[in-house]
């Protein structure tokens, strides 16, 4: 079976790319940020023998250090990892550096902490990015620390790729589109996909090979390439 | 005409270096010195004496104030802020190698909410002036497209977020008449002929050029090299 692990599953994009894995006969390591918030649990019960939840806070270096330990603990190859984890605050200074340490560092954290079991796998990272880490589409006029925190982990992805491309790991750089998630708090009115939505397309696109693997490219939810 | 300018960074070699030749060239300079850089404070008062030069702590808001203050009680307005900022850990290798994360933090802070602060606190003084120009020295390796680099995280993750810093602040802030430089220098330009030098292009004004295709560039935001190739984001 193969096995997956997925940062920021409690609800959202999250976890409704934690269903189609199960789904799929995946075993699935998600990574639980809010034990308060039960849906985890409650597909848990569903599949209790796929689904591990993992204790995960990507911000914590200690955290991801003892959610590695868990995982190892269960398996000895981990084929795909998935940095979805995000948050979006205001523009303060301290908000800047908050959203870069989950946004940006988090991943950076996830990729070389996990990267030992990797190797032998189908070694393939992936990442949720987002149309507000395009410098070239930036229409924003505030904003600023999340989508410099997203612009920051493009470039993070780039210097990973540039390093592990050579050693045969593919990259997934992802926008989910505009989701009706819950990144203000409760889950949105307004967007234009559902969460499912996005994670199907996700999901297939994490799966699935391409024939232009040489080439890290942002890519979204209808399939389309976005500039950098 | 003569231009107040204020370069923040000054202790970056590309900063020093427009320091000289905005002084030479009689523009009213001030300069801002990071990173506690004690030397570059005592050259550039040995090499340009009329230029009043600030240690500033990105760290402390109330170093780039008063910086600001000084700038508005002498000449009541700023010109061009011309940023620079070059911070990198002190190891920062591979993915894989597992980095300080602290580290990384402490000079993403440096760098963006430095550059973030600087601009900021200089915006109203800029607002007071005609030019209202805001330039950045930077590389070619924050270009996301372009970097074939594998290490020095901290470093380049902070390049990408100024760019889309000055994007952001460039949608912003155009409509009120506010222009951008966003230029690349490279330590190789030594000695040789460059079509665009770092001081002729943040101060020449593409609007005012006969050519359409010049002045349009004001109505982008550009990344530009010392050959005036567009470097991608
Ligand atoms: N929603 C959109 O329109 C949109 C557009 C483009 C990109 N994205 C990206 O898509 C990804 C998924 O977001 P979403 O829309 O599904 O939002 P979401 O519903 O808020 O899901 C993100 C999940 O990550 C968790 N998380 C926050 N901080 C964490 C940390 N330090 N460690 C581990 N997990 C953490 C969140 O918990 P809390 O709820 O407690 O914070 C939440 O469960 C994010 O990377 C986001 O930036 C979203």
């Amino acid at each position: 079976m193969k096995t997956v692990l997925i940062t920021g599953a409690d609800r959202g994009v999250g976890l409704l790319c934690v269903n189609c894995f199960l789904k799929d006969g995946w075993t699935v390591f998600a990574g639980q940020y809010m034990p308060e918030w039960k849906q985890l649990e409650k597909t848990k019960a569903l599949y209790p023998k796929q689904l591990f939840l993992i204790p995960l806070d990507v911000s914590d270096t200690e955290s991801v250090k003892r959610a590695y330990s868990a995982v190892a603990e269960k398996i000895d190859v981990l084929d795909i990892l998935i940095n979805n984890a995000g948050i979006i605050k205001d523009d303060s200074y301290e908000s800047v550096l908050d959203t870069f340490n989950v946004n940006a560092l988090g991943p950076v954290r996830m990729v070389e902490t996990f990267l030992p079991l990797m190797d032998k796998g189908m070694k393939r990272l992936c990442f949720v990015s987002s149309e507000a880490g395009s410098i070239t589409a930036a229409h924003r006029t505030d904003n600023f620390a999340y989508c410099m925190s997203k612009t920051a982990l493009n470039m993070a992805v780039r210097l990973m790729f540039n390093s592990l491309r050579p050693r045969g790991y593919t990259f997934r750089l992802y926008h989910p589109g505009w989701v009706k998630s819950y990144m203000s708090g409760r889950k949105s009115e307004v967007g234009i996909y559902e969460p499912e939505e996005t994670a199907v397309c996700a999901f297939s696109q994490f799966v699935g090979d391409r024939g232009w693997e040489d080439a890290l490219v942002l890519t979204d939810v209808n399939n389309v390439a976005w500039p950098f | 005409m003569t231009k107040i300018i204020f370069v923040y960074g000054a202790e970056n070699p590309a900063a020093r270096k427009l320091i000289e030749d905005f002084y030479r060239d009689g523009h009213r300079v001030y300069a801002g010195v990071t990173g506690n850089n004690k030397e570059t404070i005592e050259a550039i008062r040995k090499n340009c004496q009329d230029v009043t030069a600030f240690m500033i702590n990105p760290a402390d808001i109330s170093s780039v104030k008063k910086a600001a203050d000084y700038i508005r009680e002498k000449e009541g307005h700023l010109d061009i802020l011309v940023l620079s900022s070059e911070k990198r850990c002190t190891d920062d290798g591979e993915i894989g190698k597992i980095h300080d994360y602290e580290e990384i933090m402490k000079v993403y802070d440096f760098n963006v909410n430095g550059v973030f602060k600087t601009i900021q606190t200089f915006l109203p003084l800029l607002r007071l002036g005609n030019t209202k120009r805001i330039a950045f020295l930077n590389r070619a390796e924050s270009s996301i497209n372009w970097c074939l680099n594998t290490v020095n995280y901290a470093y380049h993750m902070s390049l990408a977020s100024i760019n889309m810093m000055l994007k952001i602040y460039f949608n912003a802030l155009r409509p009120e008449g506010f222009t951008f430089r966003n230029y690349c220098w490279d330590e190789d330009e030594n000695g040789k002929r460059l079509i665009m030098p770092a001081r002729d292009y943040i101060l020449r004004d593409f609007y005012n050029e006969p050519h359409e295709a010049f002045r349009s560039e004001e109505n982008r935001l550009v990344m530009r090299d010392s050959f005036h190739r567009e470097i991608p984001w």
